[in-house]
């Protein structure tokens, strides 16, 4: 830790202990919980500024990983509103435009490129997808989830069964639906 | 009786401990449908060990680059910050400041105005003389009032009545006066 003109900066070589360290993890939760890419970068990068603005460091590397999971959490979370709130104009669009269907087409084609298994995710709501993806993903323990989530441990090991029987129902009803 | 699916859901993840988990174990050996129950979530989740993420390489360099601008950009704190501002509206903000000291400036001046003096009678009576700006009439006239009942209180008009019409309707009412009379 070095003062700096009134802040405290996070020490360089430990940022980029963490940074080298992380960056995949974190990456790879946002991109099953967002199911973009793109947006999993941007998510990744608002994520590791807002850690490198930090004021005061976390005692080690693994309070730090919870801490950016936390705030990939939150950005997430208003990543998720937006995306359904251009899900709801797009719906209403295609209601009043039904001829209008060129960037749908696009839409279709962009989202068949995406594994099966993401879109199963995409479709289960925001909450359980949180829950699953940090248990397969992070490899975190019912505790961690819920101190990361701000729910109680019953309340995790619920969201848990109740993804993995909405996603096994989809992929199930997908499988049936290939000709 | 069968553990709920929730249970099994936390045996998969290692989350029962103890006797209730020797419990399960001994359950699952002999119940062919919770077996089976276990088996479809073992599977959905060897699924979602299958999904990959994007290579994440590309991504990680680009963000280190986006992190060394942020590092090169040194902090300054919020008093020796400078800000841009078009000259013109500077311009205009320092003739406002101008304006608005002078009009403040003038405002007091105008609501200061009073003159005072006191003479001492040889009777042992003081007598307070009081100049006062017209506006002030009506606050003068309720001071004296809320004052002691013992007080004289003369009031003189102007010797030469150059008084505007506007705004002393009070002042002619208390004295009768009218613009013609001569004083």
């Amino acid at each position: 830790m070095a003062k700096e003109a009134g802040r405290v900066k996070i020490d360089q070589a430990f940022f980029e202990e963490v940074y080298e360290t992380l960056y995949p993890l974190i990456h790879k939760l946002a991109y099953h919980i967002t199911g973009d890419a793109e947006q999993a970068e941007d998510l990744c990068h608002e994520a590791f500024i807002k850690y490198f603005e930090r004021k005061k460091s976390l005692p080690d590397i693994n309070q730090t990983k919870y801490w950016l999971i936390r705030v990939v959490k939150n950005i997430s979370l208003n990543y998720e509103k937006k995306k359904s709130r251009q899900r709801k104009a797009f719906e209403k669009l295609k209601k009043t435009a039904p001829l209008a269907a060129d960037s749908s087409e696009h839409e279709y084609i962009k989202k068949e490129t995406i594994n099966r298994i993401q879109r199963a995710l995409d479709k289960i709501p925001y909450r359980l997808r949180m829950a699953v993806v940090l248990k397969e993903y992070a490899g975190l323990n019912y505790k961690e989830i819920g101190a990361i989530l701000g729910i109680s441990e019953g309340n995790v090991k619920i969201r848990v069964f109740r993804a993995r029987q909405r996603l096994a129902q989809i992929l199930k009803e997908e499988t049936e639906h290939v000709p | 009786m069968c553990p709920s699916g929730e249970t099994l859901s936390a045996y998969l993840d290692n989350e029962v401990e103890g006797q209730w988990k020797k419990g399960i174990e001994e359950h699952l050996a002999l119940c062919p449908s919770c077996k089976h129950k276990l088996d479809e979530m073992i599977f959905t989740r060897e699924q979602l060990a299958l999904e990959s993420a994007p290579d994440f390489r590309d991504s990680q360099k680009r963000g280190r680059s986006c992190l060394a601008g942020l590092n090169s950009m040194q902090y300054v704190s919020f008093w020796r910050r400078r800000i841009a501002l078009p000259l013109p509206a500077a311009a205009a903000a320092v003739l406002l400041m101008i304006i608005l000291g002078f009009s403040t400036l003038l405002l007091s001046l105008r609501t200061d105005y009073r003159f005072m003096s006191i003479r001492t009678q040889p009777s042992g009576t003081s007598e307070v003389l009081v100049t006062a700006p017209i506006d002030d009439l009506e606050r003068i006239l309720k001071s004296l009032e809320l004052n002691s009942s013992r007080q004289e209180i003369i009031i003189q008009l102007p010797k030469e009545p150059d008084f505007f019409v506007v705004g002393e309707a009070e002042m002619f009412l208390a004295a009768e006066y009218k613009r013609d009379k001569q004083w």
